[in-house]
């Protein structure tokens, strides 16, 4: 899949699938990764970080695809409804820039500077 | 872990290497784009942290369906299967995991400054812009989300508006990849940076 285009592909790829993990598996392993996979890559602008936020939650809203086209959709009915709306609030919070809203989610290490 | 080996008689090589136990392994000039890019990710600039990329042993595009025989870490299991599995994610240490999606996070800021170096202009020429697979993702992501929403009509219709221009955004941008404008923060990426297969 290797091609030109946007870095924050690849971060919101990872950090929207990371997230998935944690919403339906309550991984909190995947929580932690996303801390870390931050924490490895290096600090980013904020142009970057809600480019990111925005493709980790379209990634995220995929989930419900991601399925053989004859099996039902993944999760309860609570996780499924919480995702569609945790996905989008990823996505419009990103379009609007609303760093703070950011702040007490699991996608909060995108807007810190290194320590 | 042995990795299996065809020998094989033809006449156009390029090079030949031995295995560990002497077997010649003979190397065919690389041209599929996913093959392209491990060729060039066994760098040494991005072989000295502790992410292995899988090697090609052997590729041949002309036999029927292709035959490709790479590196199989057969002893792993993919952190995707390992964060889903309360089984298993419970044998896994929370140092490891942070330390392992440290490594990762790091790999991939190497690899996105090396995809845009001067030096690398031969594997951006190779690669080109990889059109297809723009498309692709595109398709599963950009393309399908709104789609997706209208599973969900309430949470549609309140953010019509802002979801639109995300999409709209984002055709607009991958018109632009594929015609050549270049912006910060673009550049060759992994196109499928995520924990599994």
């Amino acid at each position: 899949m290797c091609q030109f285009g946007h870095r924050a592909y690849d971060l919101g790829h990872m950090i929207g699938d990371l997230y998935e993990a944690y919403h339906f598996h309550s991984s909190d392993i995947a929580l932690t990764m996303i801390r870390g996979f931050m924490d490895g890559y290096g600090e980013i602008n904020d142009d970057m970080a809600f480019r990111t936020a925005i493709h980790a939650g379209v990634q995220f809203l995929g989930w419900y695809n991601r399925r053989a086209p004859s099996d039902s959709v993944k999760g309860t009915g609570e996780q499924i409804s919480s995702a569609a709306k945790i996905s989008t609030n990823l996505i419009v919070n990103g379009w609007e820039r609303k760093r703070q809203w950011y702040q007490s989610t699991p996608l909060a290490p995108l807007f810190q500077s290194g320590a | 872990m042995s990795p299996f080996v065809l020998l094989s008689q033809q006449s156009q090589r390029t090079d030949v290497h031995k295995l560990d136990n002497g077997c010649p392994l003979t190397l065919f000039s690389i041209q599929s784009v996913e093959n392209i890019v491990l060729e060039y990710m066994s760098q040494p600039s991005l072989l000295t942290m502790k992410v292995k990329v899988p090697v090609t042993y052997f590729l041949d595009r002309n036999a029927h369906r292709g035959i490709a025989i790479q590196q199989d870490f057969r002893h792993s299991t993919d952190i995707a299967s390992i964060i889903r599995s309360a089984e298993l994610s419970n044998l896994w240490m929370r140092s490891k995991a942070l330390s392992t999606s440290q490594e990762v996070g790091h790999w991939l800021r190497c690899f996105h400054e090396w995809a845009s170096e001067p030096q690398q202009v031969d594997f951006r020429s190779k690669i080109g812009r990889n059109v297809p697979m723009q498309r692709l993702k595109h398709k599963v992501t950009y393309g399908t989300f709104i789609d997706i929403l209208k599973n969900f009509p309430d949470i549609l219709q309140k953010n019509i508006g802002v979801l639109e221009k995300v999409k709209e955004r984002a055709e607009l941008e991958l018109l632009d990849l594929a015609s050549r404008n270049e912006g910060p923060d673009q550049g060759m990426i992994h196109g499928d940076c995520w924990m599994g297969k």
